[in-house]
């Protein structure tokens, strides 16, 4: 933690658990307030994102798995969250100038979900790599038309339904008729995935949580993370 | 055809339309009603204000194309999910959609939008710019977006139940044909927690400690199944299931010999646990012959999880069945042994049950203890010999098994809420 500012340890640690409650409680007036009073005070930005927002996400999602939220709640917790990395992202991106990779990025046909995978793009971000971001809903064709137009190093998939998994195979098995599968890394991620699904479809890696994207990533290109 | 079908229907039925008024009137949020080709058949009359933000939106020369690919893919959400789908519109605002189906088939969609979760004032720049895409007008679009409905997160999903039971009032005969696309989902569900929970508990998860796993879970379902545990059998289903889609999901001719291999330890425990043996080689044989037809994981799935359902039923039968004899035996014993001393020990090893096993069937079946049991028995029959006048009470008391008059008095004033004298004097 970067400790050039004014506050104490455990100030800047309550501060982080109210982040993370304010995107819980979906109350983006001070998601965005603490957000910015933490960036002026330089808090490292990683820290922000990863022991406040992120927490915070996380424990909106577990509240949807459990019932006790609905889709509204979850929706308005992620539009806190993502107004916290709208005032992250651009220091973040300014802070890796140098680019050490391209990455294409989305979530599978017929899967809808991208909380999980922005939060992948912002750590990506901030680690070096330019993100070409699909969306959701990206058919296998879409992908690999994608990283053969802009000559991607990597291709990122998610998926959060175990009926959607199959896509992720698919794009794979295309990118390697398209003689690709040597030259692009495949990394795959999601809750229903895992790293035997991973090895099975012939997945380069498997990432088991966004805060370790960067890790894996440059680790599958050989640069020391 | 479809369309005079869907608009006579609201044509034909004021009460519906009266329901779909309130639903605006309530949730503040406009209502439309689109056939299946998207033409809409029936709105709100906040839809026909002149600064209803769909309509400037849209502008002249069919501009909905956008609006309508939204709903599109929001209705088949819907019906994929088997439920009213919260998601955003072509502009970013929110909306909730419910297919209407007629005997399975969908004839329309309904359709609530557009509002907001936050304040119209709250919104940030880059919503502002995604409501605007693509539009001119930008100052009446503002008034517009300000009267917009503000919905709470947590009544948005309320309205969303709401908006589901309206397409089930306007669909023939209801909507019951998307309960099992939402059981298949509620099931998919589980596993990913199942499998979320494996993730979490071993960061290593590889095939050996799967295999492990899948060997622990396959004994921990045996006992349930013995034990007749309903719900414990279906969690670890769950798991048994979430460890055989994370080895095989990518290849599904090995996910269904896994899954025949699934069925084969669920029944063979069905089995030990009383199931008739002809019905479970029955469940085995449709297996094999509806197997075929399935043709993806989630109905796989499902149908296991169907199964288990049965087999646990078929269980419970059978115990339902043979208490039933147990207790027959145990009830025929008492009556004819009551003018004798009782003991659960008696009785027990006259059906052959353990006294405390006897006791909780007696209490599970009958709802009272053994010894209410035997009290009621003994009073039943004092009744019948009441009725004959001749006999003393002190005489009908020994005969039922109460040596002591003053003793059967008490019991059977507690069973019958009088004495045996007035009991007599009513009788005749």
């Amino acid at each position: 933690m970067v400790m050039n500012h004014r506050y104490q340890e455990p100030e800047i640690h309550q501060m982080l658990q109210t982040l993370s409650q304010a995107v819980v409680m979906r109350d983006c007036k001070t998601v965005q307030e603490l957000t910015e009073r933490m960036v002026e005070e330089r808090v490292d930005l990683f820290v922000i994102l990863n022991q406040g927002l992120n927490p915070g996400m996380l424990w909106a999602c577990e509240q949807f798995r459990k019932g006790t939220f609905h889709v509204p709640e979850l929706l308005m917790s992620s539009r806190a969250l993502k107004i916290g990395m709208n005032i992250l992202r651009p220091l973040i991106r300014d802070r890796e100038r140098n680019v050490v990779g391209r990455v294409v990025i989305g979530t599978v046909k017929f899967d809808l979900h991208d909380i999980g995978k922005n939060l992948v793009n912002i750590v990506l971000e901030g680690n070096g790599f330019e993100v070409i971001d699909l969306g959701v809903d990206v058919s296998p064709e879409k992908f690999v038309r994608t990283v053969e137009k802009h000559e991607a190093q990597i291709l990122a998939m998610s998926s959060l339904l175990t009926s959607t998994m199959g896509w992720m195979k698919s794009t794979i098995e295309l990118l390697r008729q398209a003689g690709m599968k040597r030259v692009v890394r495949t990394v795959i991620g999601g809750a229903p995935v895992t790293s035997i699904f991973a090895h099975n479809i012939g997945a380069d890696a498997y990432c088991a949580e966004a805060t370790s994207a960067a890790e894996t990533v440059k680790k599958l290109l050989g640069i020391e993370a | 055809m479809i369309v005079p079908l869907l608009s006579t229907r609201l044509r034909e039925n004021g009460g519906i339309t009266h329901q779909l008024r309130s639903f605006t009137q309530l949730t503040g949020i406009p209502l439309r009603v689109s056939d299946s080709n998207g033409r809409e058949v029936w709105q709100s009359d906040i839809c026909q204000k002149k600064n209803f933000f769909c309509t400037l939106s849209r502008g002249k020369g069919g501009k909905d194309r956008f609006c309508r690919r939204a709903h599109k893919k929001a209705f088949r959400e819907s019906i994929r999910w088997g439920e009213a789908t919260i998601r955003t519109c072509c502009h970013s605002l929110m909306q909730v959609t419910a297919p209407i189906m007629n005997h399975g088939r969908l004839v329309g969609y309904l359709i609530a939008s557009p509002f907001l979760l936050v304040d119209p004032s709250e919104l940030q720049p880059d919503e502002l710019s995604s409501l605007f895409r693509g539009l001119e007008k930008k100052q009446s679009l503002e008034k517009a977006i300000s009267s917009i409905p503000v919905v709470k997160d947590e009544e948005a999903h309320q309205s969303a139940k709401d908006l589901f039971r309206l397409a089930e009032a306007l669909s023939d005969p209801d909507l019951s044909c998307l309960r099992e696309a939402r059981e298949i989902q509620e099931l998919q569900g589980k596993i990913v927690d199942q499998i979320l929970d494996f993730k979490a508990l071993d960061k290593d998860f590889n095939p050996q400690s799967l295999s492990r796993l899948f060997y622990e879970q396959e004994r921990e379902i045996i006992v349930k199944i013995r034990l007749g545990d309903r719900l414990g059998a279906k969690e670890i289903l769950h798991r048994l299931l979430a460890i055989v889609l994370s080895e095989h999901l990518e290849n599904f001719e090995l996910l269904k010999i896994s899954i025949l291999e699934l069925l084969i330890i669920l029944t063979r425990a069905a089995v030990e646990a009383g199931t008739k043996i002809e019905e479970v080689l029955g469940m085995k044989y449709r297996f094999i012959t509806e197997s075929a037809a399935i043709k993806d994981q989630e109905d796989l799935c499902i149908w296991v999880a169907h199964l288990l359902e049965k087999l646990m039923e078929g269980i419970y039968q059978t115990r339902h069945a043979k208490n039933y004899q147990r207790l027959e035996k145990t009830l025929s014993f008492i009556e004819a042994h009551c003018h004798e001393s009782i003991t659960v020990e008696r009785i027990a090893k006259e059906v052959y049950l353990s006294p405390s096993r006897l006791s909780h069937i007696v209490k599970d079946e009958l709802g009272m203890t053994l010894g209410e049991c035997v009290s009621k028995v003994r009073v039943d029959k004092a009744k019948d010999l009441l009725r004959e006048k001749e006999l003393p009470i002190s005489q009908i008391a020994l005969e039922v098994g109460y040596p002591d008059q003053s003793y059967f008095t008490k019991v059977f004033k507690k069973v019958e809420k009088c004495t045996p004298k007035t009991f007599r004097e009513k009788a005749f």
